[in-house]
């Protein structure tokens, strides 16, 4: 006999009848299962991770403006959003974001182009930087992540360019050049907009983080 | 007089080459590097899988034992052992005399990146990832006759440096989260979580009497750690490039830093020679790319450095006499 797989409704009443599941606000069992469809549709797979480099420095001021007046290279503004897999935003998340300025050098005295974050309820972040430039031994254009949370399992990523020349313009086919990215999904769509006198680009990157 | 004189013995000590300073060219890129315990061959573990035994002497080829490419494998001190950790998962030790297996490591080895051998090669610790994606690492320990002892948690990214002091009573790594953990080997103890460094280690090395611990890295600072107390008794400041590797003399009085750029490997680096007693160069020389390895002769009177396909010996300049 073939079984027919139950709906979400049969599920739910089944669980009612059997006083499995007990609602704490009297609820039927249609709004229960519209309930459960929601959860599902806003599900997030985790974030994928990629390598940490060899230049995290610790300590970090907090600082949402990393570009300083006059500085060279393209504005850029990186925000987002930090869930976890349910799609819940997670709170008391902290992110150490890290790149090199517009000529590829990261700053090891001091803490140029390098933040860490404390995000608050909404776990929202954004910081106003420029386009992280190229070097020799990693010839892509990339901004580190290191993401902590409390419940969560660490998470250690990097964002990278569609715009990058590195991609020739296909990021689909060449992400997985010279085995530098670690997941296609980080390879990021770039927005750019022209302000009068002020060309400026946008990344949206959001993170979501297992459960530990 | 004794001023000019002083300042000529420096620059002479400064100056590029020194009278037994000679190059051995390789044909592929030279990672790390060793001297048999006889001083009379210098083994480099080559890009291509093979290590590769030079007689240090004339610099001509003599033997390559050859690994699969897919092998990571180590190179232990004074070229007469070799780990791999292989694609299929398995840890094996070879005498690079015989070329045969001697140990196969037990336990979870499949995830195992690096293997250390303690310097009586009667231990081993491996670089082991915890999960997958490498975000969360392990070291983990064997005994003599290669079952698994110790599993202990290591940070977050990855191991840079590892190494086993000089009595095997201790095993310490780095990480690239910058935090560096030492442990006893005997119960896994944390002796010291070392979480004083804002940058990432990338190379260490004991004092042969084990009485320092000397780690470099991106901050260009070496550090001489006081073992009782895992704490920094000194600094040595000078290298101009990221300090990418170390060796300390068999006397321990001369400690050897070689130096990475950090726009890019291919550009040439430094090697200097500290004068542990007085914290001083007393040499500086120049190789063509980064310093990968350093190796001292059994007899400390030569210095091995790998830099590519360039294996540079070098005259040892003289140290403070012992106080």
């Amino acid at each position: 006999m073939i079984r027919q797989p139950l709906t979400r409704r049969e599920v739910i009443e089944r669980c009612i009848g059997r006083g499995l599941l007990v609602a704490a606000v009297p609820m039927t069992s249609a709004t229960l299962a519209s309930l459960w469809a929601e959860t599902e549709s806003n599900a997030r797979k985790p974030t994928p991770t990629d390598v940490l480099g060899p230049f995290f420095k610790k300590g970090a001021p907090k600082a949402e403006l990393l570009r300083a007046p006059g500085d060279p290279g393209f504005p850029l503004r990186v925000s987002g959003k930090v869930f976890n897999t349910r799609g819940e935003v997670i709170h008391g998340a902290q992110i150490d974001m890290w790149q090199t300025d517009h000529e590829g050098h990261y700053d090891l005295q001091g803490f140029r182009y390098r933040t860490r974050l404390l995000l608050d309820n909404a776990s929202e972040y954004a910081v106003e930087t420029v386009m992280p430039g190229h070097y020799n031994d990693r010839p892509a254009q990339h901004i580190h992540y290191m993401i902590t949370a409390p419940g969560h399992r660490p998470l250690i990523t990097q964002i990278y360019f569609a715009t990058d020349p590195f991609f020739e313009g296909d990021p689909d086919r060449n992400y997985k050049k010279r085995s530098i990215v670690g997941h296609r999904d980080l390879v990021r769509p770039v927005m750019l907009f022209e302000q009068p006198g002020a060309a400026h680009a946008t990344v949206s990157f959001d993170i979501c983080m297992e459960k530990a | 007089m004794q001023f000019l004189l002083c300042s000529l013995l420096a620059a002479a000590a400064f100056a590029q080459t020194l009278p037994g300073d000679r190059v051995i060219a390789s044909d592929v890129a030279v990672g790390s590097l060793s001297y048999s315990a006889d001083g009379v061959d210098i083994a480099g573990l080559c890009l291509d899988g093979k290590v590769r035994f030079w007689d240090a002497r004339t610099g001509s080829l003599k033997r390559a034992v050859p690994f699969d490419k897919e092998d990571r494998v180590t190179l232990h001190g004074r070229a007469g052992a070799a780990a791999a950790a292989a694609g299929d998962g398995s840890v094996r030790i070879y005498d690079l005399k015989t070329g045969e297996v001697v140990r196969r490591l037990t336990g979870a080895t499949s995830t195992v990146r690096t293997i250390v051998f303690s310097p009586d090669r009667k231990m081993f610790a491996g670089a082991s990832r915890l999960r997958a994606d490498g975000s969360e690492n392990a070291v983990r320990t064997w005994d003599a006759s290669g079952a698994a002892k110790l599993s202990l948690p290591a940070g977050l990214g990855g191991i840079s440096a590892m190494a086993f002091s000089p009595d095997g009573g201790a095993i310490v790594a780095a990480g690239y989260d910058t935090d560096i953990r030492a442990w006893s080997t005997r119960n896994g103890e944390l002796l010291r979580l070392m979480d004083d460094l804002p940058l990432s280690t990338f190379a260490m090395a004991f004092s042969p009497d084990g009485k320092y611990l000397a780690t470099g890295g991106a901050d260009r600072v070496v550090y001489l750690w006081d073992t009782k107390t895992w704490r920094i008794a000194r600094k040595l400041t000078g290298q101009p490039e990221l300090i990418y590797s170390l060796a300390f003399s068999p006397d321990g009085r001369l400690l050897v830093s070689g130096g990475a750029s950090e726009l890019t490997f291919r550009n040439p680096a430094k090697a200097l020679f500290w004068d542990v007693a007085t914290g001083k160069p007393v040499r500086s020389v120049t190789t063509p790319h980064l310093v990968t390895s350093a190796a001292f002769s059994p007899d400390g009177t030569r210095l091995a450095t790998s830099s590519e396909q360039t294996i540079s010996i070098w005259a040892v300049p003289a140290a403070s006499p012992r106080p």
